[in-house]
């Protein structure tokens, strides 16, 4: 047997092998904190072509300071909670800017929000809001749970779980938004969102105390949102954005993180039969096809790419890992090539990660390339040689644990084949076996 | 950002004449994103910025100068040509602003529901758009799902010629026309130039873009998605009724009506096959209605200042699918089988092709339901039926995986497919599967180890005369992903090798067992050496052993 505690990296595999640096701290945060004011830029062209998905890029852009700063400094250094002084308002009046009342949910932006310094008679109108969308809503909710804000009167939580529910179809999936395209990463959204405001039902088969619902009335059909899960798995044990679509390391994140969120991984287990096309009786291949799938998404450079015979990429360094965590089989991939190949994705420069060596960084891959260093264990020996304490990443929800822990969000994890878990999962339920 | 060279990136940054051409093109776009919202609201709240005398004016007095749009500048009425003109532009520049599609969507809908003549060739204009936008970036979820949206809303909204006035009529169709006399004219038009094409004809030139497509990239899933949605729509259309119509419009309408599609069918946009198995001789859609789908089909989100648009008429909805003559077994199996087809001549083209050896795999229980209904055998179902996913078995393992395995021994991509049909021939427990069939389980299971073992054998060969040089393993980024050499074939023969002591070792001898023992264990040993990133895998197999 592997003498490694699986998902439980600080005790790694491979002892022996030293971990390369350097790892570029002051760079990365100064890359992230000076990042909002280069896309506010009206010259920006990057700001540009990504203004509709800002809410995103904000949620990335604090997370991964979060990462490395404590919840005190992210909020001084970005002015999360409060305003720059002449620079720029609160984000956390920004994001319920961003809010559209119309469809009950957050949009990825705005138009005609007037920062703190400019001139406010340019303006003529109020703040116009994108239309609302699951992705970022998740997003928003995301940024005030770091910003310790789910609790301000401007959210409108009914409305929210309104807006969410309302996007469950038929079939247990979910729309993005109200013009209906349908997608697995819809559902984890979905499924996040209701877990983050205390209004997810837990399904039929779960022996939890419902203790997260308030009231009566759930506010969507979990069973059916699980089994829509199942239906989406395929040949290789991955999953799909819809049931027939192909495997995808992405949307196996999403897959397997709304199943830990709805507290169903066993069904990872059950019989193709019950929940797929096949008619005959296919074995599923359990956890164990799904993670191995996922380990030999694992190229020769370290990195790890998104299908077979694709380049690797860092942001899979998250998506996998994450999995592979849940899963309890984070030892399935050879953890120290990984940490050497996000090492090389850095800008020794400018700071940030950047998806493959030598490319230009963004916040995306900066985050995800944090992330799975945090999965596996780096980060946390970088930061005591910072001398700095570096806040751990959920694999689950993609917040810092210790968010995680004081919203109180319980999902659920597989326990490895040595029957270790990482310290970080302890807070979730544990589910025994591996097959 | 992917793909993007950091110092090339940088350099571009840095030369003062790309800089300023970026910063104009920013400021561009930020100047139509913020014009787009603002003149959104202004339409929808006409009472915040205008006279109400002035909103009521027929949109149609704005038309001319549509070309123009290049300079949009702030009307003094917002009017939805010029919001979709805004849209367009935008889009074609970036299309992944899912909230850009939303708004033309939204306007489309809008002028449809005011009867402008002009928007019946909606569907030519969406497609012709989308296929723009998908040429600058393959990849664009929100584009893809346009198209998608757009066809279905034309099939769901057929070209209507019933005459209803005005606001009695919920139709909300993109070509409806107000006057039996334009009726007439619309139906002349379609007659004599053709401009409508019958929506099986579209469908089927959707296949071909996608053979398009997949020719640029062959792993697009973007693409495989919208080809396996196509597919889906044609299984619901191409009812026999249909196949004789003209492209008039009544026939468009009766064709549109025989049409097994509900307005709020949501696996209709997923491109779900699950039904076809279900039913043996006839093919349904699954109609059911839902509430919660009409949402996003015919009917503009409302707006709380004073813009909604009537709810499609569900009882239509359901006359809809009522009147349905359901598409027969062998139009059916044509479109399976073509579909087959397409995944073996693109798995020939590239033994690499994984999304097409996955959409294979989502075809063989359909064409195994085929070859089933087929065969004329009148020996028990089940036996026939497992006799059947046996010949498949031999037939997939022979024709396809043979080939692919010892072309690309170390492409992992044929394995996995491999290892799916290994584990779909095996016999279940609980039915009563014949001898004969079991052995022929066996046979194929034995047959597959002995090429594995040559495989294994000619690779060893190659090792020596041929030693590793490193240039095929350092030069292409592809070779980054194939692994060590001879690494899936040990994968494949452990599989075998465990799958034939799984299953048989109850009628084999105890020499035997332990052979097929130590030969399975060597290849886990083997396998630790030489993929040592996976090795914890191997360790937990060899302990299950």
């Amino acid at each position: 047997m592997a003498a490694s505690g699986t998902s439980d990296a600080t005790t790694s595999t491979t002892p022996t092998t030293a971990i390369i640096g350097p790892f570029h701290d002051a760079l990365h945060t100064n890359y992230i904190i000076n990042l909002g004011a280069k896309l506010d830029s009206p010259t920006s062209y990057e700001g540009a072509v990504t203004e509709h998905l800002r809410m995103s890029g904000v949620y990335w852009t604090l997370a991964a300071l979060s990462l490395l700063r404590n919840a005190e400094e992210v909020d001084t250094l970005m002015g999360l909670t409060s305003s720059i002084v002449g620079k720029r308002k609160a984000i956390v009046d920004w994001v319920f800017a961003c809010y559209d009342p119309r469809t009950g949910g957050f949009g990825g932006n705005c138009t005609g929000w007037v920062s703190e310094g400019v001139d406010s008679s340019t303006s003529t109108i109020d703040p116009i809001p994108h239309d609302g969308h699951l992705l970022y809503t998740l997003s928003a909710l995301q940024i005030l749970a770091m910003a310790n804000a789910l609790d301000d009167e401007r959210l409108n939580k009914e409305s929210i779980v309104n807006f969410v529910s309302g996007l469950q179809n038929e079939d247990g999936s979910f729309s993005g938004d109200e013009w209906g395209e349908i997608d697995t990463r819809f559902t984890y959204c979905a499924l996040s969102c209701l877990a983050i405001l205390g209004r997810l039902p837990l399904p039929s088969w779960s022996s939890e105390k419902h203790q997260n619902v308030r009231g009566d009335v759930a506010a969507i059909d979990i069973d059916m949102a699980v089994r829509y899960i199942i239906s989406c798995r395929n040949f290789d044990g991955g999953f799909g954005s819809v049931p027939g679509a192909e495997s995808h390391a992405g949307q196996v994140f999403c897959c397997i993180g709304a199943l830990s969120i709805a507290h169903s991984l066993h069904l990872l287990n059950g019989e193709a039969s019950a929940c797929d096309d096949y008619s005959n009786n296919v074995d599923n291949g359990g956890a164990d096809l799904l993670a191995w799938w996922l380990a030999e998404r694992q190229c020769d450079s370290g990195g790890l790419n998104g299908r077979p015979e694709k380049q690797a990429d860092v942001c899979y360094s998250w998506w996998i890992l994450s999995a592979l965590s849940i899963m309890g089989r984070v030892g399935w991939i050879d953890t120290s090539k990984l940490g050497k190949f996000i090492m090389n994705c850095q800008d020794d420069d400018d700071g940030g990660i950047a998806d493959r060596p030598c490319d230009m960084p963004d916040v995306y891959h900066t985050f995800f390339g944090l992330c799975g260093l945090s999965l596996i264990g780096h980060l946390g020996k970088f930061g005591s040689k910072e001398g700095r304490t570096y806040r751990e990443i959920d694999p689950i929800f993609a917040l810092p644990t210790d968010v995680v822990e004081k919203l109180g969000l319980r999902a659920q994890v597989i326990r490895n084949l040595n029957g270790v878990v990482d310290d970080r999962l302890r807070i979730h339920c544990i589910l025994d076996g591996s097959k | 950002m992917h793909g993007q060279k950091r110092s090339e990136y940088k350099s571009r940054l840095l030369n003062p004449e790309t800089s300023s051409k970026l910063a104009t093109k920013a400021q561009q776009w930020n100047h139509l994103s913020h014009e787009l919202l603002t003149q959104r609201r202004r339409l929808f709240m006409p009472q915040m910025q205008t006279p109400p005398a002035a909103a009521d004016a027929a949109p149609a007095a704005t038309l001319a100068g549509e070309d123009d749009y290049g300079v949009v500048l702030p009307p003094s009425k917002p009017s939805p040509d010029i919001l979709l003109a805004i849209t367009e532009k935008m889009l074609s520049v970036n299309p992944d602003p899912s909230h850009l599609w939303n708004i033309r969507r939204e306007m489309l809908l809008y002028t449809s529901q005011l009867h402008v003549p002009k928007s019946s060739l909606v569907i030519q204009a969406e497609l012709a758009l989308t296929a723009h936008c998908l040429q600058r970036n393959p990849k664009s979820y929100s584009a893809w799902y346009h198209r998608k949206w757009s066809l279905v809303y034309s099939i769901t909204h057929p070209t209507a010629t019933k005459a209803t006035v005005g606001g009695n009529d919920r139709d909300g169709s993109i070509s409806i026309s107000n006057t039996p006399s334009a009726t007439q004219q619309t139906e002349d038009k379609l007659r004599t130039e053709g401009h409508v094409m019958d929506m099986k004809t579209i469908l089927i030139s959707e296949l071909e873009l996608c053979a398009q497509f997949l020719q640029l990239d062959e792993r697009n899933f973007h693409c495989w998605n919208y080809r396996r949605f196509v597919v889906a729509l044609l299984g619901s259309c191409g009812g026999s009724g249909a196949s004789s119509s003209s492209s008039t419009s009544s026939s468009m309408r009766q064709y549109a009506t025989s049409c097994m599609v509900d307005k709020s069918d949501w696996s209709l946009f997923t491109g779900s096959w699950s039904s076809w198995l279900n039913q043996s001789a006839t093919v349904s859609m699954g109609a059911q209605s839902s509430s919660r789908g009409q949402k996003a089909m015919g009917n503009i989100p409302s707006h709380p200042d004073g813009f909604s648009i009537d709810e499609t008429s569900s009882e239509e909805a359901h006359t809809i699918t009522q009147s349905i003559s359901a598409l027969s077994r062998e139009e059916l199996d044509t479109i399976i089988i073509n579909e087959w087809n397409f995944t073996t001549s693109k798995i020939h083209d590239n033994f690499s092709n994984g999304s097409a050896f996955h959409y294979r795999s989502k075809l063989l229980p359909l064409i195994l339901e085929s070859r089933i209904m087929a065969s004329l055998d009148h020996e028990g179902k089940g036996n026939r039926r497992y006799a059947a996913i046996l010949a498949l078995a031999r037939e997939e393992w022979e024709s396809i995986l043979l080939n692919a395995i010892f072309t690309e021994p170390d492409d992992q991509t044929p394995w996995w497919y491999h290892r799916f049909i290994v584990s779909w021939m095996k016999p279940s427990s609980n039915s009563n599967n014949d001898n004969d069939n079991v052995q022929e389980c066996e046979v194929l299971l034995y047959e597959m180890a002995d090429s594995l073992r040559e495989l294994l054998e000619v690779e060893k060969e190659n090792d020596v005369l041929l030693p590793l040089e490193g240039d095929d393993v350092s030069d292409s980024n592809k070779d980054e992903s194939k692994g060590a050499k001879c690494k899936w074939a040990y994968i494949g023969l452990h599989l075998v090798l465990s799958t034939i002591l799984k299953l048989f070792i109850s009628r084999m001898d105890e020499d035997s067992v332990v052979s097929l023992r130590m030969e399975a264990e060597g290849c886990l040993t083997e396998l630790i050496t030489i993929d040592p990133n996976r090795k914890e895998r191997y360790q937990n197999l060899v302990a299950d052993i």
